[in-house]
């Protein structure tokens, strides 16, 4: 098992009210998968991400990535690991202003030993030609494309991606899902989308359905289609 | 209006960014109302001081005395008034100069205790007395007699109570000056010299002059604005008022675009409150006037603060002013249009850079605004056109950053400049002062004792070297010069021209601080009027001597006399390695070098003061230069922080990123401050150098210059260690937030 959760709890608090918590999250998740995290909004798709991603802390249970409990690590090494291991691609891409393409590439590829070629991944997401131009002269979807290429050229094991089609039109988004989709096959990197959109499951190799903080279902998605046969 | 109500959170929100401009306000009106009310409190009182004691017209030295001085008053129209002195060593080092009181002209005021009245009775100059622990009621002795300190008193022209005339500062460890009653000055046992006082009440001396230069032969004639110990306090009044304004100004101009850059960092963030507010139906004016608030509350807190700061310092600073020079604060006073100046003053500088600002932001329609950041994310045409392709990336990241904001690297680079002008003032006085000390004094006078006889003898007896010299001017341009003859082989005196060579001492050599008054270059030709008999002598100049002390021409000692129509071998002074056996009542004034080199030590100390405080402010304009404008990039960047976060970066990456942006900038406006500073001081001690016989050399030595970049490199990483904590702050949720907006 490359991915797996046992028992993992945690919660938000306003002064002494619980606002939130998932509770008792557990599953398993084999590496080269492509997993969908679907849910309706606040039943806390994101912060799952964030617990697997080592942006936040459980308040107890264990998220083991390979053999290190993640949960236990210091936040030096949870850095470390972010770096290492974790892509992330949001909603709305958080690339740098003053950067161009290329340079807002360059950022995560700065620290990291196992980059791959910025060329190469620039090209994989179709935006080498537009590589010296800046985000705000781009389209969102080539901003998402380019969000894509930081989290891609650090060569990670995990691609976590929020909602990464949130803001983006049915074509475009479903080109973004193709690409997610190539990057797994070429890269064998295992993939979490985080979605409201029910229809994007169907790409995916699992199924993992939150209702207010629960695992309300969890299933292996046997018709599994390619993204290119997602329609909404 | 209910905005108002945000103005207090947002300040406390950015405490750290709005004190500093408070600060920066309150600095430059604490240094205009206080400067400039000081320095016109000591000069009203010195005006009044002037009055009140008659200060003398002109002082001179006859060859035969007056026979009949009420005479003489009645036909010229004038005062005169003799007045006897002679200096008295009082203890190894320090001598006291003591004169008969006079009751017609430059007579003393009395600044504490009382008036002598018996011959046994002294008054002491305060500054002297302080430095030296003498109180009133303590006896005094001089030349055996033992004499009761009754008061303490100031005389006009001896403000500023210079040994000789060509010191350059006041040295009160080692020269004091006092006055004794008539009688006891008859009964002292040396003659000493005396001086004739002249006034006249309808200003002109030029008849009384001529006659006694006829019937008396002038030996020494000097005006009273030509006299040191009388003009340096006006130059001192100058440069200070200069500074008065010329300080506060700049770091105004400073916060003004501090502020401004703030100010346009908020409204960016806020146009779409702005444009939310606007479609409410707020008017521009409303809004305008909400922003305005917060300027308000930086320049008024800052004012008034600074204001009453300055108040409270008025009269320190009038009293450090007055240890220098020797005027009573008869009435000290406010002179109330600064204090206005003081509180109004922000408000001139920080408005208008405010209201270009808001007017920026403004002019945008009420959707535009709401809509936001379409106006901030435009790319410069730096940015576009930058090529940055071979750097590595935290160089390209910091050079993005960099020309991100041209106005606010602007703000950066002339805080900077400015700070280290500030800083590297210090460094150039002390530098300037060695260098004076050693290349100009030492090098060139190698005597250790310089006699000046009273009357021209014709053969030397004495042992040393003997020369001489007379007064001139060149008429509307120098009031007045010594020209010396040495001996052309004189051991003595060391000229070297500008490249270090020694000059040939068979030529006729100029000063350089003369030259430069005079606009001569080597070969011209100029025309001097001796000052005590108003005859011309043309001469040719043939070299310039790197000196900067003292408005002087050099020629061999038989050319100077044969100019003058005197034996070849006359002579006045004489220079001496050894102590000299030559009676006293022959010498007219006698002084060691060693007393120049005590004045010059002496000076730094007093300075420390005002020199560290200076340093204070400087450090502390560097602080907040730097820590604002890190703030502001932190703020602009947190959401990229947060980014680099999640992406791992570790708290080391990204504060070198962010933080070691601005070490470029830093050293730019390091590296501008000194030719800046040298320009500026150059500029500001020629303004009034005229009246002043010498050319302050400025200097900074490598080490001075590295010690001042150490310091603001220290600042830099103080301001660091404070924006660390707030780097550190950043939660990783920042990025994901702005997701959610
Ligand atoms: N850092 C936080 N502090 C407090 N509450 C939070 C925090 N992050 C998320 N929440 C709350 O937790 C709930 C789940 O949020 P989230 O995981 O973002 O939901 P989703 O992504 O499924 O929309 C929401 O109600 C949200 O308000
Ligand atoms: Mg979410």
């Amino acid at each position: 098992m490359f991915i797996q959760l046992n028992n993992v709890n945690k919660e938000f608090k306003s002064g002494k009210n619980l606002v939130f918590s998932l509770k008792n999250i557990s599953f398993n998740v084999n590496k080269g998968q492509i997993i969908t995290i679907l849910g309706p909004s606040g039943s806390g798709k994101s912060t799952l991400l964030n617990l697997i991603g080592g942006i936040d802390r459980v308040d107890s249970g264990d998220i083991l990535i390979g053999d290190v409990n993640i949960s236990k690590l210091s936040d030096k090494d949870l850095t470390l690991y972010r770096r290492n291991k974790i892509g992330f691609v949001f909603q709305f891409y958080n690339l740098i202003p003053n950067l161009n393409v290329y340079e807002n590439v360059e950022v995560a590829a700065n620290i990291s030993k196992q980059s791959l070629s910025l060329e190469k991944v620039l090209d994989s997401v179709g935006m080498l030609d537009k590589k010296d131009k800046f985000p705000q002269e781009l389209s969102g979807g080539e901003q998402q494309r380019v969000s894509i290429a930081r989290a891609l050229v650090k060569n990670p094991e995990i691609l976590l991606c929020d909602e990464p089609t949130g803001a983006l039109d049915f074509k475009t988004a479903k080109e973004i899902l193709m690409l997610l989709e190539k990057i797994n096959k070429e890269y064998n990197t295992t993939i979490f989308i985080v979605t409201h959109n029910t229809a994007i499951s169907s790409m995916a190799d699992r199924i993992i359905r939150l209702r207010s903080g629960e695992i309300v279902e969890d299933k292996i998605n046997s018709a599994k289609i390619s993204a290119e046969g997602v329609e909404w | 209006m209910v905005l108002n109500k945000r103005i207090f959170r947002v300040l406390l929100k950015q405490k750290a960014i709005y004190l500093g401009s408070i600060v920066l306000v309150m600095l430059s009106s604490l240094l205009y109302s206080n400067l400039n009310i000081a320095m016109k409190n000591v000069e009203k009182n010195k005006d009044l001081f002037l009055e009140k004691t008659n200060v003398e017209d002109a002082k001179i030295i006859l060859q035969r005395p007056i026979d009949d001085i009420k005479k003489l008053e009645d036909e010229f129209n004038i005062s005169i008034e003799k007045r006897r002195q002679f200096d008295a060593k009082i203890s190894e080092n320090t001598t006291l100069r003591v004169f008969e009181k006079t009751s017609k002209v430059d007579f003393p005021y009395i600044v504490e205790g009382s008036d002598i009245k018996n011959s046994n009775e002294i008054l002491l100059e305060p500054n002297f007395a302080k430095t030296n622990r003498y109180n009133i009621g303590d006896k005094i002795r001089v030349l055996d007699k033992d004499f009761t300190i009754v008061g303490f008193f100031a005389m006009p022209d001896y403000i500023y109570p210079l040994k000789s005339e060509g010191d350059i500062m006041v040295n009160y460890k080692i020269f004091g000056t006092a006055i004794i009653s008539n009688k006891a000055m008859d009964e002292m046992p040396t003659k000493g010299n005396s001086f004739y006082l002249l006034k006249s009440p309808s200003g002109g001396l030029e008849e009384v002059k001529e006659y006694l230069g006829k019937n008396n032969f002038i030996i020494f004639w000097q005006e009273i604005n030509d006299n040191p110990r009388f003009n340096f306090v006006n130059a001192k009044l100058m440069g200070s008022a200069k500074m008065a304004v010329a300080l506060p100004a700049m770091i105004l101009l400073l916060t003004s675009l501090l502020v401004a850059v703030v100010l346009w960092r908020m409204i960016k963030t806020e146009f779409t409150q702005i444009g939310t507010l606007y479609a409410l139906g707020y008017t521009k004016n409303e809004i305008a006037m909400h922003y305005l608030s917060f300027v308000n509350i930086i320049a008024l807190t800052g004012g008034i603060l600074g204001t009453i700061l300055g108040l409270l310092l008025v009269k320190p600073l009038s009293e450090y002013f007055t240890f220098y020079f020797n005027i009573p604060l008869i009435d000290n006073s406010f002179d109330y249009k600064y204090i206005l100046g003081s509180l109004l003053i922000p408000y001139v500088f920080i408005i208008p850079s405010m209201l270009i600002v808001l007017y920026k932001a403004l002019k945008h329609s009420p959707v535009k605004l709401m809509r936001g950041k379409i106006e901030t994310l435009k790319i410069g045409f730096i940015e576009k056109n930058i090529k940055l392709n071979r750097l590595r990336f935290p160089s390209k990241f910091k050079i993005r950053e960099i020309t991100k904001s041209i106005p606010r690297l602007f703000v950066l680079i002339f805080g900077i400049t400015l700070a280290s002008m500030f800083l590297m003032l210090g460094f150039l006085y002390r530098n300037s002062i060695d260098y004076l000390l050693n290349q100009s004094l030492n090098d060139v006078f190698k005597y250790e004792y310089n006699y000046v006889l009273k009357s021209y003898e014709a053969s030397n007896i004495y042992g040393g070297e003997e020369y001489n010299f007379s007064v001139f001017k060149v008429n509307g341009k120098v009031e007045s010069f010594a020209v010396f003859g040495i001996k052309p082989n004189s051991q003595f005196i060391n000229l070297v021209d500008k490249n270090g060579n020694p000059i040939s001492k068979e030529n006729i050599i100029i000063t350089k601080p003369l030259a430069k008054t005079l606009k001569v270059k080597e070969g011209d030709t100029i025309v001097i009027t001796n000052k005590y008999n108003n005859d011309d002598y043309t001469i040719k100049i043939d070299k310039i001597a790197e000196v900067y002390t003292g408005n002087n021409i050099y020629m061999p000692l038989s050319k100077l006399n044969n100019l003058l129509g005197f034996d070849s071998g006359s002579f006045i002074g004489i220079f001496a390695k050894e102590k000299l056996n030559i009676p006293e009542e022959k010498i007219l004034k006698f002084e060691t070098k060693n007393d120049i080199n005590e004045a010059f030590k002496a000076i730094i100390n007093p300075l420390r003061v005002s020199l560290g405080l200076v340093s204070f402010i400087a450090f502390f304009i560097a602080l907040i230069v730097i820590y604002v404008v890190t703030g502001l990039s932190i703020e602009e960047n947190k959401t990229n922080i947060s980014m680099f976060k999640i992406l791992g970066y570790t708290h080391k990456e990204i504060n070198d990123l962010i933080l070691n942006t601005f070490t470029i900038p830093i050293i730019i406006g390091f590296v501008l401050s000194i030719p800046l500073l040298i320009k500026s001081m150059d500029e500001l001690l020629n303004s009034f150098a005229q009246n002043v016989d010498f050319a302050f050399p400025l200097k900074l030595n490598a080490v001075s210059i590295i010690l001042g970049f150490l310091i603001l490199y220290i600042t830099f990483e103080i301001s660091k260690y404070f924006s660390k904590k707030n780097i550190f702050k950043i939660p990783m949720s920042e990025a994901l937030k702005t997701q959610r907006e």
